[in-house]
Protein backbone atom coordinates (compact mmCIF):
# COMPACT_ATOMS: atom_id res chain seq x y z
CA UNK A 1 0.00 0.00 0.00
CA UNK A 2 1.62 3.36 -1.03
CA UNK A 3 0.85 6.13 -3.47
CA UNK A 4 3.82 8.41 -5.72
CA UNK A 5 4.54 11.83 -5.29
CA UNK A 6 6.93 13.89 -7.82
CA UNK A 7 10.62 13.46 -6.65
CA UNK A 8 12.85 16.66 -8.49
CA UNK A 9 16.02 14.74 -9.50
CA UNK A 10 17.55 17.90 -8.96
CA UNK A 11 17.12 18.83 -5.43
CA UNK A 12 14.65 16.37 -4.03
CA UNK A 13 11.43 18.56 -3.61
CA UNK A 14 8.86 17.23 -3.50
CA UNK A 15 5.52 17.67 -5.35
CA UNK A 16 1.96 16.35 -4.88
CA UNK A 17 0.26 16.93 -7.44
CA UNK A 18 2.93 16.87 -9.49
CA UNK A 19 4.38 19.80 -11.43
CA UNK A 20 5.97 20.81 -14.49
CA UNK A 21 8.69 22.42 -13.28
CA UNK A 22 10.41 22.27 -9.59
CA UNK A 23 8.70 24.36 -7.17
CA UNK A 24 11.85 24.34 -5.35
CA UNK A 25 14.94 24.94 -7.99
CA UNK A 26 12.65 25.06 -11.47
CA UNK A 27 14.16 21.61 -12.12
CA UNK A 28 12.48 19.84 -14.75
CA UNK A 29 13.10 16.00 -14.25
CA UNK A 30 11.43 13.80 -11.70
CA UNK A 31 11.13 10.48 -10.36
CA UNK A 32 8.11 8.72 -9.13
CA UNK A 33 8.63 8.03 -4.99
CA UNK A 34 6.59 5.77 -2.99
CA UNK A 35 5.09 6.96 0.03
CA UNK A 36 3.17 4.81 2.80
CA UNK A 37 2.21 7.26 5.22
CA UNK A 38 1.26 10.65 6.08
CA UNK A 39 0.24 12.58 9.31
CA UNK A 40 -3.48 14.26 9.34
CA UNK A 41 -2.80 18.10 9.52
CA UNK A 42 -7.28 18.66 9.47
CA UNK A 43 -10.06 16.60 8.60
CA UNK A 44 -13.25 17.09 8.16
CA UNK A 45 -16.85 15.63 7.79
CA UNK A 46 -18.90 16.57 5.33
CA UNK A 47 -22.56 16.42 5.56
CA UNK A 48 -24.23 17.47 2.66
CA UNK A 49 -23.37 18.15 -1.60
CA UNK A 50 -24.68 20.87 -3.56
CA UNK A 51 -26.40 19.76 -6.30
CA UNK A 52 -25.98 15.41 -5.29
CA UNK A 53 -27.38 12.91 -2.94
CA UNK A 54 -23.89 11.61 -3.00
CA UNK A 55 -22.73 9.08 -0.46
CA UNK A 56 -22.97 11.75 2.84
CA UNK A 57 -21.35 11.85 5.13
CA UNK A 58 -17.96 11.91 3.98
CA UNK A 59 -14.74 12.16 5.90
CA UNK A 60 -12.09 13.65 4.17
CA UNK A 61 -8.13 14.70 5.59
CA UNK A 62 -5.13 16.76 4.74
CA UNK A 63 -2.48 14.09 5.38
CA UNK A 64 0.95 15.76 5.34
CA UNK A 65 4.16 13.72 3.70
CA UNK A 66 7.13 12.95 6.33
CA UNK A 67 8.34 16.11 8.34
CA UNK A 68 8.02 19.02 5.69
CA UNK A 69 6.39 17.14 2.28
CA UNK A 70 3.47 17.76 0.14
CA UNK A 71 0.35 17.93 1.96
CA UNK A 72 -2.49 15.41 0.21
CA UNK A 73 -6.37 15.30 0.41
CA UNK A 74 -7.75 11.97 0.92
CA UNK A 75 -10.63 9.97 1.53
CA UNK A 76 -10.34 8.83 5.70
CA UNK A 77 -11.55 5.38 6.51
CA UNK A 78 -12.27 6.69 9.77
CA UNK A 79 -12.59 9.99 11.92
CA UNK A 80 -9.25 10.99 12.83
CA UNK A 81 -7.69 13.98 14.79
CA UNK A 82 -4.46 16.02 14.00
CA UNK A 83 -1.37 14.05 14.39
CA UNK A 84 -2.70 10.44 13.82
CA UNK A 85 -0.30 8.74 11.38
CA UNK A 86 -2.38 7.04 8.52
CA UNK A 87 -1.53 4.39 5.37
CA UNK A 88 -2.47 5.96 2.40
CA UNK A 89 -2.54 4.43 -0.18
CA UNK A 90 -5.27 4.31 -4.45
CA UNK A 91 -8.15 2.36 -4.14
CA UNK A 92 -11.43 2.99 -6.83
CA UNK A 93 -9.88 5.96 -8.22
CA UNK A 94 -9.54 7.55 -4.93
CA UNK A 95 -6.25 8.32 -2.71
CA UNK A 96 -7.63 7.03 0.34
CA UNK A 97 -6.06 6.89 3.93
CA UNK A 98 -6.68 4.58 6.78
CA UNK B 1 4.37 59.71 -16.62
CA UNK B 2 0.74 58.28 -18.20
CA UNK B 3 -0.47 60.28 -21.20
CA UNK B 4 -3.84 60.20 -19.65
CA UNK B 5 -5.96 59.73 -16.17
CA UNK B 6 -8.00 57.20 -15.84
CA UNK B 7 -11.01 57.22 -13.53
CA UNK B 8 -13.99 54.65 -12.27
CA UNK B 9 -16.91 56.90 -13.51
CA UNK B 10 -19.61 53.82 -13.60
CA UNK B 11 -20.34 50.80 -11.62
CA UNK B 12 -23.74 48.96 -11.04
CA UNK B 13 -25.33 45.57 -10.90
CA UNK B 14 -28.02 43.31 -10.65
CA UNK B 15 -30.55 41.73 -8.00
CA UNK B 16 -28.87 38.62 -6.91
CA UNK B 17 -31.54 36.17 -7.40
CA UNK B 18 -32.05 32.49 -6.15
CA UNK B 19 -33.00 29.66 -8.51
CA UNK B 20 -33.70 31.96 -10.91
CA UNK B 21 -35.51 30.75 -13.73
CA UNK B 22 -35.49 31.72 -17.46
CA UNK B 23 -32.23 33.18 -16.89
CA UNK B 24 -29.34 32.56 -19.08
CA UNK B 25 -26.13 34.02 -18.70
CA UNK B 26 -25.88 35.83 -21.98
CA UNK B 27 -29.08 38.00 -20.73
CA UNK B 28 -27.68 38.93 -17.46
CA UNK B 29 -24.30 40.55 -19.36
CA UNK B 30 -26.64 42.69 -21.79
CA UNK B 31 -28.84 43.50 -18.64
CA UNK B 32 -26.05 44.67 -16.10
CA UNK B 33 -24.09 46.36 -19.35
CA UNK B 34 -27.57 48.00 -20.48
CA UNK B 35 -27.71 49.49 -16.59
CA UNK B 36 -23.81 50.58 -16.97
CA UNK B 37 -25.07 52.50 -19.83
CA UNK B 38 -28.10 54.28 -18.71
CA UNK B 39 -26.32 55.29 -14.98
CA UNK B 40 -24.03 56.99 -16.71
CA UNK B 41 -25.68 58.33 -19.97
CA UNK B 42 -23.54 57.32 -22.52
CA UNK B 43 -24.78 55.50 -25.81
CA UNK B 44 -23.36 51.99 -26.49
CA UNK B 45 -21.19 53.22 -29.18
CA UNK B 46 -18.81 54.99 -27.33
CA UNK B 47 -17.75 51.81 -25.12
CA UNK B 48 -14.49 51.06 -27.04
CA UNK B 49 -12.82 48.33 -24.17
CA UNK B 50 -14.85 45.17 -23.30
CA UNK B 51 -13.92 42.80 -20.59
CA UNK B 52 -15.45 39.70 -19.49
CA UNK B 53 -15.52 37.13 -16.53
CA UNK B 54 -17.77 34.44 -16.36
CA UNK B 55 -17.77 30.28 -15.40
CA UNK B 56 -21.26 29.39 -17.44
CA UNK B 57 -20.28 31.53 -21.03
CA UNK B 58 -18.27 28.93 -22.87
CA UNK B 59 -17.70 28.01 -25.20
CA UNK B 60 -18.20 31.82 -26.03
CA UNK B 61 -15.12 34.13 -24.85
CA UNK B 62 -15.26 38.03 -24.83
CA UNK B 63 -15.45 38.97 -28.33
CA UNK B 64 -18.57 36.65 -28.32
CA UNK B 65 -20.11 39.08 -26.24
CA UNK B 66 -18.88 41.84 -28.11
CA UNK B 67 -20.78 40.45 -31.17
CA UNK B 68 -23.62 40.10 -29.71
CA UNK B 69 -23.70 43.01 -27.74
CA UNK B 70 -22.91 45.19 -31.17
CA UNK B 71 -19.57 46.53 -30.05
CA UNK B 72 -16.51 47.65 -32.10
CA UNK B 73 -13.79 47.32 -29.19
CA UNK B 74 -10.24 48.07 -29.51
CA UNK B 75 -9.27 46.77 -26.14
CA UNK B 76 -10.91 43.27 -25.21
CA UNK B 77 -10.16 40.71 -22.15
CA UNK B 78 -11.79 37.73 -20.46
CA UNK B 79 -10.66 36.94 -17.07
CA UNK B 80 -11.57 33.56 -15.35
CA UNK B 81 -9.80 34.30 -12.41
CA UNK B 82 -13.16 34.00 -9.99
CA UNK B 83 -12.95 35.85 -6.99
CA UNK B 84 -9.23 37.72 -8.24
CA UNK B 85 -10.88 38.68 -11.99
CA UNK B 86 -12.62 41.75 -10.92
CA UNK B 87 -9.37 43.56 -9.20
CA UNK B 88 -7.82 41.66 -12.20
CA UNK B 89 -9.81 43.36 -15.15
CA UNK B 90 -9.60 46.65 -13.33
CA UNK B 91 -5.75 47.02 -13.20
CA UNK B 92 -5.75 45.68 -16.40
CA UNK B 93 -8.75 48.55 -18.22
CA UNK B 94 -7.03 51.55 -16.02
CA UNK B 95 -3.19 50.49 -17.70
CA UNK B 96 -4.96 50.70 -20.77
CA UNK B 97 -6.80 53.97 -20.42
CA UNK B 98 -4.14 55.69 -18.99
CA UNK B 99 -1.53 54.19 -22.38
CA UNK B 100 -4.97 55.51 -24.18
CA UNK B 101 -5.37 52.26 -25.77
CA UNK B 102 -9.18 52.89 -25.00
CA UNK B 103 -10.84 55.60 -23.47
CA UNK B 104 -14.05 54.12 -22.12
CA UNK B 105 -13.83 50.31 -20.93
CA UNK B 106 -17.36 48.13 -19.70
CA UNK B 107 -15.97 45.19 -17.67
CA UNK B 108 -18.77 43.24 -17.23
CA UNK B 109 -19.61 40.05 -15.19
CA UNK B 110 -22.39 37.57 -14.79
CA UNK B 111 -22.87 33.83 -14.07
CA UNK B 112 -26.21 31.87 -14.16
CA UNK B 113 -26.04 28.04 -13.08
CA UNK B 114 -28.72 24.86 -12.36
CA UNK B 115 -27.62 23.43 -9.35
CA UNK B 116 -26.39 20.23 -11.52
CA UNK B 117 -24.16 22.69 -13.74
CA UNK B 118 -22.64 24.13 -9.99
CA UNK B 119 -22.33 20.61 -9.20
CA UNK B 120 -20.23 19.94 -12.51
CA UNK B 121 -18.23 23.41 -12.52
CA UNK B 122 -17.62 22.02 -8.39
CA UNK B 123 -15.70 18.76 -9.73
CA UNK B 124 -13.90 20.28 -12.87
CA UNK B 125 -12.91 23.51 -11.62
CA UNK B 126 -9.48 22.85 -13.05
CA UNK B 127 -7.34 20.08 -14.02
CA UNK B 128 -6.23 19.50 -10.14
CA UNK B 129 -9.56 18.99 -9.23
CA UNK B 130 -10.84 16.99 -11.48
CA UNK B 131 -8.52 14.49 -11.27
CA UNK B 132 -7.69 14.41 -7.51
CA UNK B 133 -10.64 16.03 -5.49
CA UNK B 134 -13.51 15.25 -7.68
CA UNK B 135 -12.79 11.60 -7.20
CA UNK B 136 -13.02 12.13 -3.41
CA UNK B 137 -16.83 13.17 -4.03
CA UNK B 138 -15.29 16.12 -1.98
CA UNK B 139 -18.16 17.92 -2.61
CA UNK B 140 -17.01 21.48 -3.69
CA UNK B 141 -14.51 24.11 -1.83
CA UNK B 142 -17.14 23.34 1.16
CA UNK B 143 -14.56 20.84 2.53
CA UNK B 144 -11.44 22.69 2.08
CA UNK B 145 -12.21 25.49 3.64
CA UNK B 146 -14.11 23.73 6.25
CA UNK B 147 -10.15 22.19 7.23
CA UNK B 148 -9.22 25.81 6.90
CA UNK B 149 -11.84 27.17 9.28
CA UNK B 150 -10.66 24.36 11.88
CA UNK B 151 -6.72 25.16 11.82
CA UNK B 152 -7.94 28.96 12.26
CA UNK B 153 -9.73 28.09 15.09
CA UNK B 154 -7.35 25.69 16.47
CA UNK B 155 -4.35 28.52 16.06
CA UNK B 156 -6.19 31.76 17.02
CA UNK B 157 -8.39 30.49 18.96
CA UNK B 158 -11.50 31.35 17.38
CA UNK B 159 -14.71 29.49 18.11
CA UNK B 160 -17.78 28.67 16.07
CA UNK B 161 -19.49 32.83 18.01
CA UNK B 162 -16.40 34.66 16.56
CA UNK B 163 -17.44 33.40 13.29
CA UNK B 164 -21.18 33.81 13.76
CA UNK B 165 -20.56 37.68 15.06
CA UNK B 166 -18.93 38.00 11.73
CA UNK B 167 -21.71 36.56 9.54
CA UNK B 168 -24.06 38.76 12.04
CA UNK B 169 -22.46 41.67 11.05
CA UNK B 170 -23.32 40.98 7.19
CA UNK B 171 -26.74 40.16 7.31
CA UNK B 172 -27.11 43.42 9.54
CA UNK B 173 -25.41 45.35 6.50
CA UNK B 174 -27.34 43.55 4.20
CA UNK B 175 -30.83 44.34 5.04
CA UNK B 176 -29.47 48.25 3.75
CA UNK B 177 -29.01 45.98 -0.03
CA UNK B 178 -32.35 45.51 -2.29
CA UNK B 179 -29.80 43.50 -4.27
CA UNK B 180 -29.11 40.98 -1.77
CA UNK B 181 -30.97 37.65 -1.59
CA UNK B 182 -30.80 37.20 2.16
CA UNK B 183 -32.09 40.48 4.11
CA UNK B 184 -33.39 39.13 7.53
CA UNK B 185 -31.25 39.63 10.45
CA UNK B 186 -29.36 36.24 11.29
CA UNK B 187 -29.51 35.69 15.21
CA UNK B 188 -26.39 34.01 16.84
CA UNK B 189 -28.96 30.92 17.56
CA UNK B 190 -29.60 30.58 13.74
CA UNK B 191 -25.94 30.65 12.99
CA UNK B 192 -24.88 28.33 15.71
CA UNK B 193 -28.04 25.68 14.92
CA UNK B 194 -27.73 26.18 11.22
CA UNK B 195 -27.71 22.80 9.06
CA UNK B 196 -24.24 21.67 9.31
CA UNK B 197 -22.47 21.52 5.70
CA UNK B 198 -19.00 20.22 6.63
CA UNK B 199 -17.64 20.30 10.11
CA UNK B 200 -16.67 23.35 11.27
CA UNK B 201 -19.13 24.71 8.74
CA UNK B 202 -22.71 25.04 8.27
CA UNK B 203 -24.82 26.35 6.02
CA UNK B 204 -24.35 30.19 7.24
CA UNK B 205 -20.78 30.09 6.80
CA UNK B 206 -21.77 28.92 2.73
CA UNK B 207 -22.14 31.09 0.22
CA UNK B 208 -25.56 30.90 -1.74
CA UNK B 209 -24.85 30.89 -5.25
CA UNK B 210 -27.11 33.30 -6.69
CA UNK B 211 -27.52 33.99 -10.80
CA UNK B 212 -26.12 38.02 -11.02
CA UNK B 213 -24.38 40.14 -12.94
CA UNK B 214 -22.20 43.32 -11.82
CA UNK B 215 -20.60 46.29 -14.44
CA UNK B 216 -18.31 48.59 -13.83
CA UNK B 217 -16.80 51.59 -16.24
CA UNK B 218 -13.45 52.96 -16.65
CA UNK B 219 -12.81 56.42 -18.67
CA UNK B 220 -10.30 58.84 -19.34
CA UNK B 221 -10.74 61.64 -16.85
CA UNK B 222 -13.09 64.38 -18.22
CA UNK B 223 -15.21 61.92 -20.40
CA UNK B 224 -17.90 61.92 -18.05
CA UNK B 225 -17.45 64.52 -15.69
CA UNK B 226 -21.15 64.40 -14.44
CA UNK B 227 -20.28 61.15 -12.92
CA UNK B 228 -18.31 60.86 -9.45
CA UNK B 229 -15.02 60.29 -10.25
CA UNK B 230 -12.93 57.41 -8.30
CA UNK B 231 -9.28 57.11 -8.52
CA UNK B 232 -7.32 53.39 -8.77
CA UNK B 233 -4.95 55.26 -5.73
CA UNK B 234 -2.94 51.75 -5.26
CA UNK B 235 -3.19 48.25 -6.76
CA UNK B 236 -1.30 44.73 -5.79
CA UNK B 237 -1.45 41.31 -7.17
CA UNK B 238 0.78 38.40 -6.29
CA UNK B 239 -1.15 35.07 -6.75
CA UNK B 240 0.57 31.29 -6.06
CA UNK B 241 3.54 33.09 -3.33
CA UNK B 242 3.75 29.98 -1.58
CA UNK B 243 3.86 27.46 -4.24
CA UNK B 244 0.63 25.96 -2.82
CA UNK B 245 3.36 24.78 -0.19
CA UNK B 246 1.65 26.73 3.02
CA UNK B 247 -1.22 26.31 5.37
CA UNK B 248 -3.66 28.54 3.22
CA UNK B 249 -4.00 30.57 6.01
CA UNK B 250 -1.89 33.32 4.37
CA UNK B 251 -2.61 35.07 1.14
CA UNK B 252 0.03 36.68 -0.95
CA UNK B 253 -1.57 39.81 0.51
CA UNK B 254 0.72 39.48 3.27
CA UNK B 255 3.78 40.29 1.21
CA UNK B 256 2.56 43.00 -0.62
CA UNK B 257 0.35 44.66 1.95
CA UNK B 258 3.45 47.44 2.94
CA UNK B 259 3.96 48.50 -0.57
CA UNK B 260 -0.13 49.14 -1.42
CA UNK B 261 -0.15 50.93 1.42
CA UNK B 262 3.23 52.83 0.57
CA UNK B 263 2.02 53.54 -3.05
CA UNK B 264 -1.72 54.77 -1.60
CA UNK B 265 0.21 57.22 0.81
CA UNK B 266 -2.43 55.56 3.18
CA UNK B 267 -2.77 53.56 6.10
CA UNK B 268 -5.64 51.24 7.44
CA UNK B 269 -6.32 54.06 9.81
CA UNK B 270 -7.92 56.10 6.91
CA UNK B 271 -9.99 53.75 5.14
CA UNK B 272 -13.63 54.20 5.66
CA UNK B 273 -14.57 50.83 4.04
CA UNK B 274 -13.53 47.67 3.47
CA UNK B 275 -14.95 44.69 0.81
CA UNK B 276 -13.17 41.37 0.86
CA UNK B 277 -13.82 38.72 -1.09
CA UNK B 278 -16.07 36.42 1.23
CA UNK B 279 -16.41 32.67 -0.07
CA UNK B 280 -15.91 31.60 3.48
CA UNK B 281 -16.32 33.74 7.05
CA UNK B 282 -12.04 32.27 7.55
CA UNK B 283 -10.87 33.99 4.02
CA UNK B 284 -12.38 37.06 5.54
CA UNK B 285 -10.30 37.54 8.59
CA UNK B 286 -7.02 36.21 6.80
CA UNK B 287 -7.14 38.89 4.00
CA UNK B 288 -7.91 41.71 6.92
CA UNK B 289 -4.97 40.30 8.56
CA UNK B 290 -3.02 40.18 5.72
CA UNK B 291 -4.03 43.47 4.98
CA UNK B 292 -2.63 45.04 8.22
CA UNK B 293 -5.97 45.95 9.14
CA UNK B 294 -6.44 43.70 12.44
CA UNK B 295 -3.14 45.68 13.81
CA UNK B 296 -2.06 43.82 17.11
CA UNK B 297 -5.59 42.65 18.00
CA UNK B 298 -6.68 39.19 18.20
CA UNK B 299 -8.49 37.95 16.01
CA UNK B 300 -11.27 37.42 18.38
CA UNK B 301 -11.05 41.11 19.63
CA UNK B 302 -10.76 42.31 15.82
CA UNK B 303 -14.05 40.56 15.15
CA UNK B 304 -15.96 41.87 18.19
CA UNK B 305 -14.20 45.49 18.61
CA UNK B 306 -14.38 46.59 14.74
CA UNK B 307 -16.32 44.35 12.97
CA UNK B 308 -19.13 43.18 14.52
CA UNK B 309 -19.66 47.09 16.12
CA UNK B 310 -19.39 48.23 12.41
CA UNK B 311 -16.65 50.46 13.27
CA UNK B 312 -14.63 48.93 10.36
CA UNK B 313 -17.46 48.53 7.71
CA UNK B 314 -16.94 45.43 6.28
CA UNK B 315 -18.71 43.84 3.59
CA UNK B 316 -21.10 46.49 3.22
CA UNK B 317 -23.35 44.48 0.48
CA UNK B 318 -23.70 41.69 3.17
CA UNK B 319 -21.08 40.26 1.24
CA UNK B 320 -21.78 37.29 -1.06
CA UNK B 321 -22.72 35.13 2.56
CA UNK B 322 -25.81 37.34 2.54
CA UNK B 323 -26.35 39.10 -0.94
CA UNK B 324 -25.53 35.39 -2.57
CA UNK B 325 -22.56 33.96 -4.62
CA UNK B 326 -22.72 34.89 -8.27
CA UNK B 327 -19.77 32.53 -9.85
CA UNK B 328 -17.33 34.94 -11.62
CA UNK B 329 -19.22 37.85 -11.54
CA UNK B 330 -18.69 37.41 -7.31
CA UNK B 331 -14.80 38.73 -8.32
CA UNK B 332 -16.82 42.26 -9.10
CA UNK B 333 -19.11 41.81 -5.61
CA UNK B 334 -16.56 43.66 -3.65
CA UNK B 335 -15.32 45.95 -6.33
CA UNK B 336 -19.17 47.24 -7.13
CA UNK B 337 -20.21 47.59 -3.51
CA UNK B 338 -17.10 49.79 -2.53
CA UNK B 339 -17.58 51.90 -5.80
CA UNK B 340 -21.22 52.44 -4.90
CA UNK B 341 -20.16 53.34 -1.55
CA UNK B 342 -17.95 55.72 -2.95
CA UNK B 343 -20.58 57.55 -5.35
CA UNK B 344 -22.97 57.76 -2.33
CA UNK B 345 -25.49 55.57 -4.00
CA UNK B 346 -25.75 53.18 -1.13
CA UNK B 347 -29.34 54.04 0.07
CA UNK B 348 -29.75 52.73 3.86
CA UNK B 349 -26.08 51.09 4.38
CA UNK B 350 -24.01 54.19 2.78
CA UNK B 351 -21.07 54.88 5.06
CA UNK B 352 -21.55 58.62 6.18
CA UNK B 353 -18.95 60.35 3.68
CA UNK B 354 -16.98 57.28 2.19
CA UNK B 355 -13.81 58.75 0.44
CA UNK B 356 -11.44 55.56 0.55
CA UNK B 357 -11.57 52.29 -0.11
CA UNK B 358 -10.00 48.64 0.04
CA UNK B 359 -10.97 45.98 -1.75
CA UNK B 360 -9.67 42.42 -1.78
CA UNK B 361 -9.56 39.40 -4.16
CA UNK B 362 -8.88 35.80 -3.49
CA UNK B 363 -9.83 32.88 -5.30
CA UNK B 364 -9.02 30.25 -7.72
CA UNK B 365 -8.76 26.68 -5.37
CA UNK B 366 -6.02 24.47 -7.09
CA UNK B 367 -5.66 21.52 -4.36
CA UNK B 368 -6.29 22.62 -0.54
CA UNK B 369 -7.21 26.20 -1.25
CA UNK B 370 -6.99 29.51 -3.54
CA UNK B 371 -3.71 30.72 -5.91
CA UNK B 372 -4.49 34.53 -6.47
CA UNK B 373 -5.12 37.30 -4.26
CA UNK B 374 -4.95 40.88 -4.99
CA UNK B 375 -6.14 44.34 -3.42
CA UNK B 376 -6.97 48.09 -4.74
CA UNK B 377 -7.12 51.33 -2.84
CA UNK B 378 -10.00 53.67 -4.37
CA UNK B 379 -10.63 57.25 -3.70
CA UNK B 380 -13.18 59.48 -4.70
CA UNK B 381 -11.28 62.24 -5.99
CA UNK B 382 -14.75 64.82 -7.33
Amino acid sequence: MSITVQTCRACGHRHYPGLLLCASCAGAEFTAEEVAEGTVVAATRLHYQVGSAGDAPVLLGVLRIGEDGPQVVARLDRDATPGDRLALFHEGGMLRAR
Amino acid sequence: MSAHRAVIAGATGLPYRRHAQEVTTDGLLRDVFVALLDQVGLPRDRIDGLGVSSFSLHPDTAIDVAWRLGLSPVWIMGDEHGGASGLNMLQHAVRAVEAGDAEAIALISADHFSPEALAQLNNNYNRTVSEHLGPLNFGGPNSLFAMLTQQMMDRDGLSREDFGRLCIAQRDWAAGNPRAAYRKPLTMQDYLTAKPVADPLGVMDCVPVVSGAEAVLVVREGLLPEQPAIRLSAMKALHNFDKHEGDGLRTGLSLVADRLWADSGLTPADIDLVQCYDDYPVMVLVQLRDLGFAGDMSLSQFIADRIATKALPVNTSGGQLSAGQPGAAGGMHGLVEALTQLRHEAGARQVAGAQRAVVSGYGMVEYRYCLCANAAVLERVS
